[in-house]
């Protein structure tokens, strides 16, 4: 939550955006877009290479012409990597929050700063009903990627587990389990954990044959 | 060998990969909980039956002495048939609190209708599609696991497993108290559900206790 106490913006999705993209970012930034673009559901418009990350900002303030809103445009995360610019929009729960005016509102803001010099992509993490990408209708249609805090988690456990498993780590890979380590701490304490519920041991009948018993008890008294 | 034997044990291995599988979610889900409270650290008490462990005669630290030829359970093999899994105490309020949380995988010994059920021989206990499986929350300040009646612990569970209310408070003329409550396990099938378990029972250590045993 080093961002947001810096940006003095300690409510709603902030703090969580804030914890969970600041340690992200300590990622290499291969591993970082691999993990976000995987994250999302459909993810075939988005390029496998994103190239090295040259900046980012969190809540930038960007003007406001031509966008509905009066004084000024602020996405929750704006990275610069070098093949092109991404967009990030965060709600805190997965499940709503997200609006089409609001990711009108960042295109054409994100235009009126950097022009069309670079393709630009948009995802929006958590806050979405529906889960498939929609093309947001202005002159160069931007494609809105959707993904969940959770879908972003279970891709940092995914490649916690592979960094885990084989069993001498390297030095430098050490370090990237403990951002990926950490980064699931991050998760954690905003409400987003990737444990197995009863749910995934559903079963549509028992497993175990009650004859199984009666066999037991015939073949060893 | 026969076919029928073979298909016995078929079962017994599923049975472990089942359990493993099981249990693996039972520590996520105790885990889960924990960090809703502010308890940091954790115990565990193998109920139901014995422990294994070394003696100062064992020739190993290793090996643990075994009776196994009379007086040993099967179950003395299986830590998560009911396994007590204590937090400690916690500064609440100002008052010290204790929590745990009891896995309780099989209630069938509890509630037999046998006349003489026996913990070793399950042809008594109840019929395991008719038995329950359980989590049980409990909570107490200066008084553990009790009823009015009741003050040990193993009869304690006992009797709450086996009556049908699934809630005892417990207070004393001092204001003491323990709260048990227990909560089927298909009630964490997922994190909404688990959630709402949390603070069911926070609301009930709350309106009983007047403390906040969760972190909001």
């Amino acid at each position: 939550m080093i961002y947001s106490t810096y940006h003095h913006k300690d409510t709603y999705e902030d703090p969580k955006t804030s914890s969970v993209f600041e340690t992200m970012l300590m990622l290499p930034d291969e591993l970082f877009w691999s993990v976000l673009r995987t994250a999302c559901f459909d993810n075939e418009n988005l390029p496998l290479v994103a190239g090295q990350i040259e900046d980012y900002q969190f809540w930038p303030h960007w003007d406001a012409s031509d966008t509905s809103n009066s004084i000024l445009v602020e996405p929750d995360l704006f990275i610069r990597f070098q093949a092109f610019d991404l967009i990030i929009e965060a709600k805190f729960s997965d499940n709503s929050g997200q609006y089409s005016q609001q990711w009108k509102n960042e295109i054409t803001a994100y235009s009126n700063e950097y022009g069309n010099e670079k393709p630009v992509y948009f995802i929006a993490v958590g806050g979405n009903a529906e889960k498939a990408t929609e093309i947001i209708a202005l002159s160069d249609g931007v494609a809105v990627n959707k993904c969940t805090w959770l879908s972003v988690l279970i891709q940092v456990s995914k490649m916690r587990d592979e960094y885990e498993a084989p069993p001498m780590i390297p030095n430098i890979l050490s370090s990237v389990l403990r951002i990926l380590n950490l980064t699931e701490l991050a998760f954690n304490i905003n409400g987003v954990y990737n444990i197995h519920w009863f749910d995934g041991i559903k079963t549509a009948k028992p497993l175990i044959s009650p004859y199984s018993f009666t066999t037991f008890k015939s073949f060893f008294r | 060998m026969s076919k029928e034997l073979d298909n016995a044990f078929t079962d017994v291995r599923n049975a472990f990969r089942l359990l493993a599988r099981y249990q693996s979610r039972v520590l996520d889900i105790i885990n889960y909980i924990r960090e809703h409270t502010p308890y940091t650290d954790m115990w565990g008490v193998k109920r139901y039956s014995d422990i294994i462990h070394t003696r100062r005669d064992c020739p190993d630290r290793d090996y643990a002495n075994l009776s196994v030829w009379k007086d040993m359970w099967s179950w003395d093999f299986m830590y998560n048939y009911m396994f007590e899994f204590y937090f400690g105490q916690a500064k609440i309020e100002r008052k010290t609190i204790e929590m745990s949380v009891i896995q309780v995988s099989d209630d069938g010994f509890y509630r037999s209708m046998a006349n003489n059920p026996s913990p070793t021989d399950i042809s008594t206990f109840l019929p395991a599609n008719e038995s329950n499986s359980y989590l049980i929350f409990t909570a107490g300040w200066n008084a553990w696991l009790r009823d009015e009646v009741e003050d040990n612990y193993e009869a304690f569970l006992h009797k709450f497993l086996a009556q049908s209310k699934d809630v005892c408070v417990y207070k004393n003329e001092k204001g003491h108290w323990s709260i048990t409550k227990r909560y089927p396990m298909q009630r964490f099938a997922s994190q909404k559900e688990a959630d709402q378990v949390i603070s069911d029972f926070g609301k009930l250590v709350k309106d009983h206790a007047g403390i906040n045993l969760f972190n909001n």
